[in-house]
């Protein structure tokens, strides 16, 4: 998309993937990660546009890259985070900038568009009350149907320290969402 | 393991929030990042090298970060790639908001020294941060709370109107009504005398007109 052809060749040849191969492989997980890790607060779009900005910058620097897909969600977090902290400051002074969630463009029937936009924000009201690492970890696991050594690898966490975190925020997930609907009309 | 109640599950399925994460939206991404890198090409190098340092002179840091995020690469050679697991506190953005916490947390337990001090310490490190506003906001929420209403006046004359939320305003027009300024304080909440006249009546106390006179 935006390297060189002979920069692509010489990068695939010392085993650095390209911007663009990184792109194709991951762009789509990333904003994944982005909407998951992000709502209500963040545009997935400019996640995801902000960490391969990142990559840009970040992979020429690379001698090699090992688990890119590591890399990548390392970032992303990173991301998430900070933007994050940011937006929760503009919304404490009460001067939000950034638009509202954009209507999803769907084939879906009114009804059901509707059903699944309450969905999602019982499970974002209820995934606002957890830590960043449970929110994390459930997305990782509940979501993206990965494994514990999978999850381990992404968070950079000891496996068996993963399953304690899961149980925790499974627990918490599930009242949270108990408590939405006790409370709500 | 204890797994997730069958319900619990099938409701994080249905909302999940990135159901309308298709590949078109990546595809706007990358029309974002190819526009982006057009501005670099060598031709509008030294355009946009003389812009940064404009930029720079102008604003701090904040609008070097602001064109080299248009601009990647221009302003010198890449950062170091971010290692796995990066430490968050390493971004300066988040720096900067971590005062910024600090400052709320101390202010929230009454501890206006303490908010002061941090405040001054994140003005310190970051000049042009891009949490200027909120900064400024924060200080001047600091300074009634202190109950010290000259530094608190002097502080809210200096803010823009863009920062002035209709609370900071009552609390403008409540200083400058116990002083006897009575047309500054009308004046300042004149923008909410449509939508909330009682509270504003409330706020100017004496100085409120009387109904059915010119004040």
């Amino acid at each position: 998309m935006t390297g060189t052809r002979v920069g692509d060749q010489l990068e695939s040849a010392v085993g650095r993937p390209t911007f663009d191969e990184l792109y194709r492989q991951h762009a789509l997980t990333v904003a994944r990660w982005a909407a998951r890790l992000g709502k209500p607060w963040l545009d997935p779009e400019d996640v995801t546009h902000d960490v391969f900005l990142k990559v840009q910058r970040s992979l020429p620097t690379l001698d090699a890259l090992a688990d890119a897909e590591a890399w990548l969600y390392a970032i992303t977090v990173n991301v998430v985070r900070t933007r994050r902290r940011v937006e929760r400051f503009r919304r404490w002074f009460q001067r939000p900038e950034t638009e509202g969630q954009r209507v999803p463009a769907t084939s879906a029937s009114a009804v059901e568009h509707l059903e699944r936009r309450d969905a999602e924000r019982l499970v974002l009201d209820a995934m606002q009350t957890l830590s960043d690492r449970d929110r994390e970890v459930l997305v990782l696991f509940e979501l993206e149907g990965r494994s514990g050594q999978e999850v381990s690898r992404l968070m950079g966490a000891p496996v068996d320290r993963i399953w304690v975190w899961l149980f925790r925020a499974r627990q918490r997930f599930a009242r949270a969402v108990e408590a939405l609907e006790r409370s709500s009309p | 393991m204890n797994d997730l109640p069958d319900d619990v599950k099938a409701l994080l399925k249905r909302g999940d929030p990135a159901h309308d994460v298709t590949p078109r939206t990546v595809a706007r991404v990358a029309a974002r990042l190819e526009d982006e890198a057009a501005v670099s090409r060598p031709s509008l190098r030294p355009l946009a090298l003389g812009l940064a340092l404009l930029a720079s002179a102008a604003l701090g840091s904040a609008g070097t970060v602001a064109l080299s995020r248009v601009v990647p690469g221009l302003l010198g050679p890449a950062p170091a790639p971010l290692p796995p697991r990066a430490p968050v506190v390493a971004d300066p953005v988040t720096r900067e908001a971590a005062l910024l916490e600090q400052a709320l947390e101390a202010l929230n337990q009454r501890d206006t020294a303490k908010a002061l001090s941090v405040l001054d310490e994140r003005a310190r490190q970051f000049p042009a941060g891009v949490l200027e506003s909120e900064a400024r906001v924060l200080r001047v929420r600091v300074l009634l709370e202190r109950d010290d209403p000259g530094l608190a006046l002097a502080a809210l004359e200096r803010l823009p109107e863009a920062d002035l939320t209709p609370a900071l305003r009552l609390s403008w027009a409540r200083l400058l009504a116990s002083r006897g300024s009575c047309e500054q304080a009308i004046a300042v909440t004149s923008k909410l005398e449509a939508t909330q006249p009682e509270v504003v009546q409330a706020a100017l106390g004496v100085c409120a007109p009387v109904k059915g006179q010119t004040p």
